[in-house]
């Protein structure tokens, strides 16, 4: 049985996060919190969703797993306010959401229907960046305006995204005093602007992302997002220029 | 004996049927049908407007003149003509080299769409005017003429994917206008980036 009250930012930033890659995902509700993680059928991105039982408001749950169709969770999250109390409830194959007067009975899928979970990698990648999450989505969705990939890049000089249309250019630049952390380690790499253009929809100011980043490798896109409530982890494979 | 694939075998067959074609009245004044040639796993695709002279008395597209200056392109990003496909929206020469009639182009195109279906190109590169608004008219995407559409590379989603459009001027266009080769080098240059972006996904880092 699992019975947990939560706001409703929280479930929107969940359904939102695991919609950008799958339809599907299971839900891992343990003593410490709710755990998800999914590969997206491109095998080109990871997510991995974490909301410790402290951000629940209510967090009464026995250890199990559970199927979930996150198109309809992301569709009903839609309708429920960020501050709301939504009590989400699991007894055998049926999940109640409820907001206000409102009650939605959702059928869940049965887990081992599901694609099966990626393990979490031990990527070793030098650069750590650390920066305002709302910067970054304002950065990448000036970016898909004129390009389909861009460079994260960055040395001793500080950390730059670059987009490059047919016309136009985009540089975006900040130097260690303009970032919340950084250690200075030289990187390279390009992605899809598809991909990252779905990964900041969670992502508004104030929140914090936390960026792992090496040379024609996978990037590590840590968002510390409601108030910390929640933790959203994307892996994103790199575009690699021959 | 050489077993032919069955790309090759399809792309063989619709060379049959163009050499036999009477659809307009341009197969009574051609020399040869030009049906078009190259590599049947092209990534590159060039569509030409239709044959010149030289194409006509050799039965091959892009020959004379202007498919030397395409070859010299071609080497500069590093392809071969046996890397690409050549082709014309027209497969027989209209006299003087006037331009295609609306139904010369009619009558005609389908072969050429065969021909893409078959192959499957991750970039099709109009030359000249009359290939890219054809093109940009089989796609929907509006034509505001070659010296403004040229290096603007059109993505559209085909065969399941994203298949990329690159119009540029007819290389024999340079051959009149020097000062448009320096363009079409630029442009061809774009080719070349295209084809060198690979999407990597997680599982070759490991990741599974």
């Amino acid at each position: 049985m699992i019975d947990v009250i939560v706001t409703g930012d929280v479930l929107k930033t969940i359904a939102k996060a695991l919609v950008a890659l799958v339809s599907e995902a299971r839900f891992h509700f343990k003593d410490e919190g709710m755990h998800s993680r999914a590969v997206d059928p491109a095998n080109v991105a990871m997510v991995i969703v974490d909301v410790p039982s402290e951000s629940f408001e209510a967090y009464s749950a026995e250890e199990d797993v559970i199927g979930v169709d996150v198109n309809r969770i992301y569709d009903i999250s839609k309708t429920i306010k960020s501050k709301e109390l939504v009590e989400i409830k699991v007894e055998e194959s049926t999940m109640t959401i409820k907001f206000g007067s409102v009650q939605y009975s959702v059928q869940l899928i049965d887990p081992s229907a599901i694609r099966k979970e990626p393990k979490v990698p031990n990527l070793e990648l030098p650069a750590k960046i650390v920066m305002d999450a709302g910067e970054f989505k304002k950065v990448i969705q000036a970016a898909d305006k004129i390009s389909d990939h861009v460079v994260f890049r960055s040395d001793d000089t500080g950390f730059y995204i670059e987009a490059e249309g047919d016309v136009d250019k985009i540089e975006f630049h900040m130097s260690e005093s303009e970032l919340i952390e950084f250690n200075k380690a030289s990187a390279r790499s390009m992605f899809s602007v598809e991909y990252l253009k779905e990964f900041v929809k969670i992502a508004g100011s104030g929140d914090i992302l936390t960026i792992y980043l090496g040379t024609n490798y996978p990037v590590r896109l840590i968002f510390d997002v409601c108030d910390g409530k929640a933790k959203v982890e994307y892996i994103l494979a790199p575009r690699i220029e021959e | 004996m050489k077993v032919f694939s069955e790309v090759e075998e399809r792309l063989k067959d619709i060379e049959r049927d163009i050499k036999k074609c009477k659809k307009c009245n341009l197969w009574k004044v051609k020399t040869n049908y030009v049906p078009g040639e190259g590599n049947e796993n092209a990534e590159v695709f060039f569509i030409g407007e239709a044959p010149g002279k030289e194409e006509d008395k050799q039965g091959r597209p892009f020959v004379g003149n202007a498919g030397k200056l395409l070859n010299e392109l071609l080497k500069k990003i590093g392809l071969r003509r046996e890397d690409v496909f050549i082709g014309n929206v027209l497969k027989c020469r209209p006299p003087n080299n006037r331009d295609p009639k609306p139904e010369e182009i009619e009558a005609c195109s389908p072969y050429l769409l065969r021909q893409l279906n078959v192959i499957k190109p991750k970039v099709i590169v109009c030359l000249g005017r009359h290939s890219t608004s054809f093109i940009f008219d089989l796609f929907d995407i509006p034509f505001r003429g070659i010296s403004r559409e040229r290096g603007n590379v059109k993505k559209v989603r085909v065969w399941n994917r994203v298949v990329y459009i690159l119009p540029t001027y007819h290389p024999a266009a340079a051959l009149y206008k020097p000062q448009l080769k320096e363009d079409l080098e630029e442009d061809f240059k774009k080719i070349g980036e295209i084809l060198r972006r690979k999407k990597v996904s997680l599982l070759d880092f490991g990741i599974e």
